[in-house]
């Protein structure tokens, strides 16, 4: 269940809004601690969500509107920041994953084999 | 409109800072706990489990830094802080700020005489030849 840190691969740069945003939109409200297992589950355990950078842009988010936070108890009674997708939220993550898409479409008829 | 909301979040943010950096205190040991227990449920000694979760999670004083400037206006606040510190530091040498003071006063006011002074006696003698060159040509062509 817990891989090895060199089977893991780090999110690439500019995608980790995109994943926040997807996994609040497939999950519904969730703390930190839920999006990145969410995100490290869906993905085999394949991408590593850093602390590091999740909680200063869960902050970033909730200042653009993507995201509100409210605090609340979890199923163990313990207090949690739970982070809810608002509608610009839901807009920027339709933007997010068409630009996204492009980019790999791109990427991928520069690196295919000619 | 996205604007106005972003500037109001922020405000709210930086009148509630405190507050808002113990939640975030908060939500780190929150996510630190269950990190361990998931170390603990995969069968690690609570010690171990504890130390796998900080060492994975990184620094906090780090993170602290960077949610700061990501909720705030970390330049206008370094500016704050750079000025509030400035303004310290004069109180603690009253004699500096005095010595300080007095030249800039002294400086400025010599400055401001000599040049009024000068000033004044350009425009006069100015005047004067410009009063006087038509009387020289006057003379002259008299002449």
């Amino acid at each position: 269940m817990v891989r090895d840190d060199r089977s893991r691969t780090e999110i690439p740069p500019g995608t980790l809004y995109m994943l926040i945003l997807t996994t609040l939109a497939r999950r519904g409200p969730l703390h930190g601690y839920g999006i990145a297992k969410h995100i490290e589950e869906t993905s085999d355990d394949v991408l590593r969500v850093e602390e590091g950078s999740l909680y200063p842009a869960l902050q970033r988010m909730v200042i653009k509107g993507w995201v509100t936070a409210e605090w609340t108890r979890t199923a163990g009674n313990r207090r949690a920041r739970v982070y809810r997708l608002t509608a610009a939220g839901r807009k920027q993550l339709g933007l997010e994953v068409s630009e996204f898409d492009r980019a790999v479409q791109a990427i991928t008829r520069v690196i295919q084999p000619a | 409109m996205a604007w106005a909301g972003e500037t109001w979040r922020r405000l709210c943010l930086l009148a509630r800072r405190s507050q808002h950096d113990e939640e975030l205190d908060e939500e780190m040991r929150f996510h630190l706990e269950m990190r361990a227990e998931e170390h603990r449920a995969a069968g690690m000694d609570s010690g171990e489990a504890a130390y796998a979760a900080r060492r994975r999670f990184g620094s906090p004083t780090l993170l602290r830094e960077e949610a700061r400037d990501a909720s705030g206006w970390p330049f206008a606040e370094s500016v704050w802080r750079d000025v509030r510190l400035g303004l310290r530091s004069l109180r603690h040498s009253p004699g500096f700020v005095a010595v300080a003071l007095v030249s800039l006063a002294l400086g400025i006011g010599v400055n401001a005489a000599v040049f009024s002074f000068i000033n004044a006696g350009n425009s006069a003698s100015a005047s004067r030849s410009a009063r006087a060159h038509p009387a020289s040509f006057g003379r002259s062509s008299a002449a």
